[in-house]
């Protein structure tokens, strides 16, 4: 019979075991043995990734034109994690990825197409020589030149006898071009001075760019289906982080944002590359005034809504989204130690919005806070955490905000201005499916005093 | 644990617990609204962090940064078997630029993927109010993956009770000297207290009490411009009372209305700075526009009024202009002679303050009169070694110099630098002027060893404190000149007397009579010496 402090100790440990898997920074892939599938219960959109896999390799499998994808959703609606999902089908599928974090490659501070064209120019030659298969020698010397012909790139008596020396062994030494990129790349990433000025040079001979890009692109699928592959495919993950500006009357002109003149103005760039490509989006420009023109310009957008955890309309909770959240946490916790049964789990699942970051750290928080004699945890350690967690949005919104979120609340709507891209970006709006996109006001939220004092306010006012 | 109360006690062990449980990176975030309570709470967290096995790095940014990851030191990795936090301070300086703090929140959303890597363990960032607003909107990644957030707040019935202590701390302060050391301490005690006021909703409560800081703020400078500093320092903390006085009437003013009798205060205050400034003209001119307040909403025989005749009385005696002084100061004796008692420190300082009126104009008896009724109250109801004592002994000795009654003079000069060593620092200028004082009594009684002992250790704090070309240096060494000649010892006497009327040369013009008077002396020491054939 265990004594009571052995016991404690045991449940103690379960409590620091459960924190281990409780970080909601953390993002995971299929293969994790915490991964849940959630794509049945995000709607019906929910089952992106298979249908962004799917369009691919039928068109691959058709030899149709490559497919230009926009991919988005929430922050912690799990993003990242169902493109690492998406990347390792479509290896299995024997297709070729080119992944680029945006984070690594750009600025994101300062946003540009150039710069995102760059950036997936080094990545290929770079992908492709370190598996081995390195790009022709004669298109890799007319690259170099256009380099020196522009003037990006000098190269020194230095770099080349030391590429002479080196020779280009695939795989043992960065060949010129390489480093010459790595090095164009820093300067863009880094260096704003230099920036301007490689974006100055290269803007007019943009099309020759996207010549040598596509070249790479036609010349690189001949090598890989000489390797068995089916074709290249380039995911660029994390572009929806780069910031929303409006730079006015500087290079991008007339009061665009800088999402609109690199998705929109030069969408032809984006999707001129001859291959597939997957592009990560901000949610805020999906459900703009451009959602149209965007369908237009790119292959259906597919957004990552949040898990339903409650129906629309009747904000009655939708059991299967709610299970499957209850799922992550019994991968990540003793359920039953810590929890007791799965009510409080659902009532969590239900405060969360769907968003798993959030019910992640929901739980996180539970679990820090409780002691060991105190498990399972009761109703009032929810609510308790509810509270001190809904405090962070009482003075978040302004006063327009609440109004506008009243109103959100109310028609399951939102209007296509900045206003609602705000609150879409900060969570106070979320976003599901059910074959329609709907929205509604985060459930933490929906406690908060004042919001409740300005919807009684509307509603009695009847609208 | 969960109460129905969260406070900042809960907060508080809802952190601790949180960061004892954490392994690897976590991201907690911590709003506080007020920089003592958190200072407390960092302490306090810190010491039972420690207690319980683990290390606490604490970090403060002195300047805005660009990036929190380039900002906090390259590979801080934990040392085998330590369990370590990192805590962040001085963040606020990052959000409160407001061109720069867009960039900095916008790269704050990058840094998850910097971050862990560079620091797995649980960091904590403390965050002034306001922070997590922005945080929401413009870093919300960064938001996103936090792993907890804490709210410490002080209410603001608390921030009025902290303001009410600090007050009382000066009262119990009272007349005791400035030291440095107590100078930054309620500079920075004020200063904490403007900054939390500032965190406050705007109301005229809260700018009246922030004025109210200022005005503390503004005699706390003024008081510390009175220890002997170097005359640019001196004017420096004066102007900075001055700039803080006028702000706090700036505000007090259009809330209060013009005739409020806290204005006159403020204004009485400000005519003080002023005068210590020297600029005269404009002391004058605020304490006539707050005895004019005073005078309406008091009547006759206020206290506050009294003190302000004092006040102009001196101010004129400043200027000149003995007539106005001496009437204004009899305003002031009459009134206080009625409502305080007749023991009453202020009613000895009026008294006092005639003394010095009636000396300048020549009228010794009732110089005299006054100035041992000052000493008489000051010895009754001030202990034996307060500074306000010596001062009265000094104005004594030096009435009984111009009396011609020297033994009476030594005595009391004695008794002055006596209680100026035990209370003043040793480089006090009433320290200073009292050896001065003692040295030329010696000197009028023909005790010249004495007399240049006495001169030198003056000159000892002079040349400290004061730059190489101020009239009271050049003072000093033509006193030296002076007992040097008298000692017949002419070398240094001609040596001294030089110095003297090259520091004067440099200062006045020639004809000015303190000049002349140097030149004259310089003159006589030539001669005198000469005549003995050096």
């Amino acid at each position: 019979m265990p004594s009571t402090t052995e016991k404690k100790d045991k449940l103690y440990r379960l409590l620091i075991e459960a924190l281990r898997n409780l970080d909601p920074a953390e993002a995971i892939d299929e293969s994790d043995p915490r991964y849940v599938n959630c794509a049945q219960v995000r709607g019906e959109e929910g089952i992106v990734v298979t249908k962004i896999h799917q369009a691919i390799l039928r068109a691959s499998e058709a030899g149709s034109k490559p497919r230009t994808i926009l991919f988005s959703g929430h922050n912690g609606s799990g993003k990242s994690t169902e493109l690492k999902s998406l990347e390792k089908e479509l290896t299995q599928r024997k297709l070729f990825t080119v992944k680029i974090d945006a984070q690594e490659a750009l600025d994101l501070e300062d946003p540009y197409y150039i710069d995102i064209l760059f950036s997936i120019a080094s990545e290929i030659e770079r992908r492709m020589r370190e598996n081995g298969m390195p790009l022709p020698q004669p298109l890799m010397d007319s690259i170099k030149n256009w380099f020196k012909e522009i003037e990006i790139e000098k190269t020194t008596d230095a770099d080349v006898s030391a590429d002479i020396e080196a020779g280009v062994e695939a795989g043992a030494k960065i060949p010129l071009l390489g480093k010459l990129f790595t090095r164009a790349k820093g300067k863009l990433k880094y260096s704003s001075t230099e920036r301007k000025t490689i974006r100055q040079k290269i803007e007019p001979a943009c099309s020759q760019l996207m010549g040598f890009i596509n070249a790479m692109v036609a010349e690189g699928e001949k090598i890989l289906k000489e390797k068995g592959y089916l074709g290249m495919v380039i995911i660029y993950d994390n572009l929806e982080k780069m910031k929303l500006a409006y730079p006015g009357n500087s290079e991008t002109g007339d009061g665009r944002s800088t999402h609109e003149t690199i998705f929109i103005d030069n969408s032809h760039h984006l999707a001129g590359i001859l291959c597939h490509k997957i592009y990560t989006v901000p949610l805020s420009l999906l459900y703009s005034i451009h959602h149209a023109r965007l369908g237009q310009l790119y292959d259906l957008p597919y957004v990552l809504p949040m898990i339903k955890v409650s129906q629309t309309r009747s904000r009655k909770r939708d059991e299967k989204g709610i299970a499957v959240l209850v799922q992550v946490a019994g991968k990540r916790l003793d359920k039953d130690r810590i929890f007791g049964n799965d009510d409080l789990i659902q009532e969590i699942a239900s405060f969360s919005g769907g968003n798993v970051r959030d019910f992640i750290r929901i739980l996180r928080s539970l679990v820090e806070q409780v002691q060991p004699e105190d498990l399972p945890l009761q109703k009032k350690d929810i609510e308790f955490t509810f509270r001190r967690i809904t405090r962070e949005y009482e003075t978040a919104p302004s006063d327009e905000e609440f109004e506008l979120l009243a109103r959100v609340y109310e028609s399951f709507a939102i209007s296509n201005d900045r206003a609602h891209f705000r609150l879409l970006n900060n969570h106070f709006i979320l976003a599901y499916d059910n074959g329609a996109t709907w929205y509604d006001v985060h459930p933490a939220l929906q406690r908060v005093a004042k919001f409740k004092a300005v919807l009684e306010n509307i509603t009695s006012q009847g609208k | 644990m969960s109460g129905d109360v969260i406070d900042n006690r809960t907060e508080f062990h809802l952190l601790y617990q949180g960061l004892t449980r954490a392994e690897g990176f976590h991201l907690y975030l911590v709003q506080c609204n007020n920089s003592r309570l958190q200072s407390e709470i960092q302490a306090s967290l810190i010491e039972q962090l420690e207690a319980a096995g683990m290390t606490v790095y604490l970090r403060r940014l002195s300047e805005p940064v660009e990036s929190l990851a380039d900002f906090l030191p390259a590979g801080f990795s934990p040392k085998k078997g330590e369990r370590p936090v990192l805590m962040v301070n001085g963040l606020d300086i990052s959000f409160s630029q407001t061109d720069d703090s867009q960039a900095f929140l916008h790269r704050l959303n990058f840094a998850r993927d910097v971050l862990p890597k560079k620091f797995p363990l649980p960091l904590v960032l403390w965050l002034p109010v306001g922070a997590f607003k922005k945080i929401i909107t413009e870093a919300h990644d960064l938001w996103s993956w936090r792993s907890g957030t804490f709210y410490f707040s002080t209410p603001p019935e608390m921030v009025q009770a902290q303001f009410q202590e600090t007050i009382a701390v000066k009262e119990r302060e009272g007349e005791k000297g400035l030291s440095e050391k107590s100078y930054k301490e309620r500079l920075a005690l004020y200063t904490g207290l403007l900054e939390d006021l500032q965190t406050q909703p705007e109301s005229e409560k809260n700018r009246l009490q922030q004025a109210d800081v200022m005005q503390q703020m503004a005699e706390l400078h003024h008081k510390f411009s009175n220890t002997l500093l170097p005359a640019d320092k001196r004017s420096e903390c004066l102007e900075k009372a001055l700039a803080s006085q006028k702000q706090a009437l700036a505000i007090k003013e259009p809330i209060l209305g013009p005739d409020h009798p806290e204005a006159a205060i403020s204004s009485h205050n400000l005519a003080s700075i002023y005068r210590s400034l020297g600029r005269l003209p404009e002391a004058r001119e605020a304490l006539e526009k707050a005895i004019k307040i005073q005078e309406k909403t008091f009547g006759p025989n206020h206290p506050d009024l009294a003190s302000s005749y004092n006040d102009l009385s001196l101010i004129y005696l400043g200027l000149g202009q003995l007539d106005r002084a001496l009437a204004f100061q009899l305003k002031d004796v009459a009134i206080s002679e009625k409502v305080l008692g007749s023991d009453h420190p202020s009613l000895a300082s009026s008294y006092n303050n005639l003394s010095l009126i009636y000396r300048a104009l020549g009228q010794l008896d009732r110089a005299l009169a006054f100035q041992l009724k000052t000493t008489e109250i000051f010895e009754k109801v001030l202990s034996p070694d307060h500074p306000e004592l010596a001062q009265s002994y000094n104005n004594l000795s030096g009435i009984y110099q111009d009396l011609g009654q020297l033994d009476l003079a030594l005595d009391f000069q004695l008794k002055t630098v006596k209680i100026s060593e035990t209370v003043l620092d040793p480089n006090h200028s009433l320290l200073a002027l009292a050896y001065n004082n003692l040295s030329l009594i010696y000197k009028a009684l023909g005790q010249l060893d004495r007399a240049l002992a006495f001169q030198l250790k003056t000159l000892e704090i002079k040349e400290k404190v004061l730059g190489s070309d101020h009239p009271s240096l050049a003072a000093s060494y033509n006193n030296l000149s002076l007992i040097y000649r008298d000692m017949k010892k002419y070398d240094p006497a001609l040596d001294y007397a030089r110095r003297a009327v090259a520091i004067m040369q440099k200062l006045f013009p020639n004809g000015h009579p303190y000049l002349d008077s140097f030149r004259k002396n310089l003159a006589d020491i030539i001669k005198a010496s000469s005549k003995t054939g050096r």
